[in-house]
């Protein structure tokens, strides 16, 4: 237990390491005379949508003069001006673009001096159907600073592109400062498109996907392990992937309590059944995770920030339904005759579970998630049944759980825990793999997901086997004092079946409130 | 201006050298000659980000390789020279630090990029520290060489700079130290000699190559007053380079000789656009000033003040350029101030020249007249030198030695700031008057 607390923290550390070298952003990044420059392409099949970011520190913005003082207007003569800078072509013909919309605002930068940041929308009409569409930023050819160009497709394919689709800066916001990376100096873009495809949004227009949290720096980082074709990066990222899962389950709401209570549970097999729930969750993580990956690069429409919240919501009733099949088996265990009733139980909120998730765009992930319910709930009245053997009396409780009879019940619950752990899939995990995918290797990114997967199942089974010793030697010391009369284990049982039911209750009201 | 024009050029040279240096190395303690370590050869077809990328990537697989820590120190220092991008010149500090710190004994190399951050940083002490001890390790490093050449002149022991550089030309003839030749010629008046060496080093190598000769070459014709030959070597590097900075500085000084101040103007325009540093919007500011155009004058003011502004906050201690613009258009007390502190520092003609004329306008000539005086010691051909001179000759009422100064200086330069000039010819002209 402790070897496994210790690998925890070690893969923790490494984490630490990899990932938490960024240097806070000093005033400009990229120095206080620099004039950045980003552009957005959005292509559809009836025109161009254009999003032009200019971002200019303090000595450009000083060189603005009083023009500073009405930024209305600033922008819109900024904007006017970089209009006749971006050309844009499309199967060779020149597309004029309009200016749709513009803005400008001011910050501080180093000594409270204003830095200034100019977004400038335009449009370029065009029928566009397979072919070449190509983009030149002409404006200020030999000025200085970053310069980024991202394309995406709006019911269009992007069959070649020579940029990306995302902005590594995450629109002049966020410079990497990576010593191994260059500031971008991209001022072209060639684009080859065919019609059909996903809804499209330009990059920066979707703040509340999942990624919004700590996308930047995570998928930059990821994304410059992923690049490079090394095994050492292929390892180092292998790790990373390990340590990332292991602390992410660290954070709250991972059903830590419910394994821990799940193992006190357990007889003296409780590292068996620690591995097993171990492999149960990366399993089911592993599958979640790349469930939503696919749904994610099958459509773009697709935001699945929106089934978070009925992901947590199964897992709330997995755990109530865990909780109160354990009660059942132990009243099976003492009498039986508390057997059909909770047989009911289990039934009932399987077909709720599924109803919740019927209104849901994303119903494979959601029926995915209620069929395994479903088929665990089925399987519990399959399985409580032979399990009822009433061969285990209340008054000899400490003897026959050294021998526990049951085994088939325990594989389900093992399965139930596998889901808890890991049907709601991590963002970050999420991020690994479709950046891997971005990059042409999907298969590292599934690798790298398993990974991420075993990472937190080693954490949650640590965290488990601690309580559970704790709990065991509790237990000892109350029995060897004669409290409870000899039923401690009993009474101790009860007390983690009826905790399960809590923290599922919990956990689904919670969820509903959000709702 | 000059002192501007090497400190960029600064750059372009130890870079050239630094990738000459790497790959041909007499002793080659840091592994320099593994293959797979690729070289910085600036401005030599080679694509510079290429190089960049390639370095980057190895030190992706291979984090402990030192040889390529320095080398993309030394990349790095070049594509701030080239871009302009600040962030470079940190980046480089870093990558030198990572060097040093795997490789800390015989690394020479990552001495002589540290040097060359710390001479574009103007700590021309530590440079020259730098230089030295990778001097120690390889006697032939062609960076350090020119680092320590550099650092030289800029602390103003221009005896030593003489024998460095004459030591590094049997050593290591090239490009990088013909340039650093002539300038040392030319601080000291001779600008024939300076001129032949320039076209020495510009006769070979490409026409990339070229351009930093060809560009100093054309400044020193200017001087001499051959405009026209002076406009043809800059015509040759607007061929090949078309937005060359250096040269874009050149022309606009060239068109001001010329008496084209609309095209001066707009020259300038494009340099500020580029890159705006204080000495540039001075000397745009200062033409405007010239032409009437007050309100465009001051806006180019505000720019460098803002600039000033951003140094203190940054801790950085302002330049020398800053001091001279205090002097003429902000607070002299404030100049005289910074001038002294980096007259504490160096010695160089540049800083004396910043410090006599920074004295003058708080008032103070007696004070201001041998160090005026040591800015002229070399005999340099730098018009201010003498027109300041020659002021602070004026205000002392010494009306013989002001007249032959303030002419020389106006005979020297005919691309010098037209407002600086109009100056001097009006006192020049109260001298006669009062004669």
């Amino acid at each position: 237990m402790t070897r496994l607390l210790r690998l925890t923290v070690a893969l923790g550390a490494i984490a630490m390491c990899l990932f938490v070298t960024a240097a806070p952003a000093s005033a400009h990044p990229l120095g206080n005379f620099t004039v950045n420059r980003y552009t957005g392409i959005l292509i559809s099949s009836d025109g161009v949508e254009v999003d032009h970011v200019i971002d200019l520190a303090e000595i450009p913005t000083a060189q603005l003069g009083e023009a500073i003082d009405d930024l209305e207007s600033l922008a819109e003569r900024e904007c006017e001006t970089s209009r006749g800078g971006l050309e844009l072509t499309v199967s060779g013909t020149a597309v004029p673009l309009t200016l749709t919309g513009s803005s400008a605002t001011t910050a501080d930068g180093e000594g409270g001096l204003p830095i200034t940041r100019i977004t400038c929308g335009f449009e370029g009409d065009a029928e566009i159907g397979a072919g070449e569409v190509n983009f030149r930023d002409r404006t200020a050819p030999e000025s200085v600073g970053w310069r980024e160009i991202t394309a995406v497709g709006n019911e269009m394919t992007l069959t070649s592109s020579d940029v990306p689709s995302e902005s590594t800066s995450e629109r002049l916001t966020a410079y990497p400062e990576d010593l191994l990376t260059s500031p971008l100096d991209v001022t072209s873009a060639a684009v080859v498109v065919s019609p059909g495809g996903p809804a499209g949004t330009l990059p920066g227009s979707d703040d509340e996907s999942p990624s919004a949290t700590d996308g930047g720096w995570l998928s930059s980082r990821a994304t410059a392990l992923l690049g490079d074709n090394g095994w050492i990066a292929a390892g180092l990222g292998i790790l990373a992937a390990l340590a990332l899962g292991a602390t992410h389950a660290l954070s709250p709401g991972h059903g830590k309590t419910v394994m821990a209570f799940y193992l006190s549970q357990r007889g003296d097999n409780s590292l068996r059944s620690a591995l097993a729930v171990g492999g149960a969750v990366t399993a089911a993580h592993t599958g979640s995770v790349l469930l939503l990956g696919l749904l994610v690069s099958l459509s773009t429409a697709f935001v699945p920030a929106s089934i978070y919240p009925y992901l947590t919501l199964a897992t709330g009733l997995l755990i109530l339904g865990l909780g109160l099949y354990l009660l059942v088996q132990l009243r099976s265990n003492e009498g039986g005759h508390g057997h059909g009733h909770g047989h009911g139980h289990g039934h009932g909120h399987g077909h709720g579970h599924g109803h919740g998730h019927g209104h849901e765009p994303s119903q494979t992930v959601a029926g995915n998630g209620t069929d395994e319910q479903h088929a665990g709930g089925h399987d519990h009245d399959h399985h409580t049944a032979p399990g009822s053997q009433s061969t285990v009396g209340l008054a000899t409780a400490t003897v026959p759980t050294d021998a526990h009879p049951d085994p088939a019940p325990g594989r389900w619950g093992v399965w139930v825990m596998g889901l808890v752990g890991g049907l709601v899939p991590s963002p970050s995990a999420l991020l690994l793999l479709l950046a891997a995918v971005a990059l042409g290797r999907a298969w590292f990114g599934v690798v790298l997901v398993l990974a991420f997967g075993i990472g937190m199942a080693v954490s949650l089974a640590a965290v488990g086997l601690l309580a559970r010793g704790l709990v065991l030697r509790l237990e000892g010391a109350a029995d060897r004092r004669g409290f409870l009369g000899g039923n401690v284990r009993t009474f101790l049982r009860y007390g983690a079946a009826i905790g399960i039911c809590a923290v599922g209750v919990g956990l689904v009201v919670r969820t509903l409130l959000q709702l | 201006m000059r002192r501007s024009l090497i400190v960029l050029g600064i750059g372009l040279a130890l870079a050239i050298s630094g990738g000459i240096g790497v790959a041909t190395t007499s002793e080659p303690p840091a592994a320099s000659t593994d293959p797979s370590v690729a070289r910085v050869v600036p401005d030599s077809g080679q694509d510079l980000t290429a190089t960049i990328a390639a370095l980057q990537d190895t030190l992706r697989r291979l984090p402990e390789d030192d040889a390529s820590w320095a080398n993309l120190s030394l990349a790095y220092v070049e594509q701030a020279r080239v871009t302009g991008l600040a962030t470079y010149y940190d980046k480089a500090d870093e990558a030198a630090a990572r060097s040093l710190s795997i490789e800390p004994d015989e690394n020479f190399s990552a001495l002589g990029a540290r040097g060359a951050i710390a001479a574009a940083r103007h700590d021309f002490a530590g440079a020259l520290d730098d230089a030295d001890q990778a001097l120690a390790i390889n006697p032939r490093d062609l960076t350090a060489l020119a680092v320590r050449v550099d650092a030289l002149t800029e602390l103003g022991r221009y005896a030593d700079q003489l024998r460095a550089v004459r030591a590094a030309d049997r050593l290591r003839p090239s490009t990088t130290i013909a340039t650093r030749y002539a300038y040392a010629y030319e601080l000291r008046g001779d600008l024939d000699r300076a001129g032949d060496v320039l076209q020495g080093a510009a006769a070979s190598g490409s026409l990339a190559d070229k351009a930093y000769p060809l560009t100093l070459r054309a400044d020193i014709l200017r001087k001499q007053g051959r405009l026209q030959a002076a406009g043809r070597d800059l015509a040759t590097v607007r061929q090949v380079l078309p937005t060359y900075l250096p040269a874009l500085v050149s022309s606009a000084r060239l068109q001001t000789a010329r008496g084209d101040l609309e095209g001066a103007v707009a020259t300038w325009q494009s340099v500020v656009a580029q890159q705006p540093l204080p000495e540039y919007l001075t000397e745009l500011g200062e033409l405007l000033q010239h032409l009437g155009r007050a309100d465009e004058a001051e806006a180019q003011f505000a720019v460098v003040r803002t600039t000033i502004e951003l140094l203190n906050a940054g801790g950085v201690g302002t330049d020398l350029e800053t001091a001279l613009f205090e002097a003429d258009h902000g607070s002299p007390a404030r100049a005289v101030e910074q001038a002294r502190a980096e007259w504490a520092r160096r010695t160089s003609v540049h800083v004396a020249d910043a410090l006599a004329w920074a004295l003058h306008r708080a008032g103070r000539n007696a004070e201001a007249l041998p160090i005026a005086r040591a800015a002229t010691r070399l005999g340099t051909p730098e018009a201010r030198f003498w027109i300041h001179r020659g002021t602070i000759e004026a205000a002392l009422g010494m009306t013989a030695e002001a007249r032959t100064h303030l002419q020389r200086g106006l005979a020297t330069d005919p691309g010098m700031s037209p407002w600086q000039r109009e100056e001097a010819r009006s006192t020049l002209t109260s001298l006669t008057v009062r004669r």
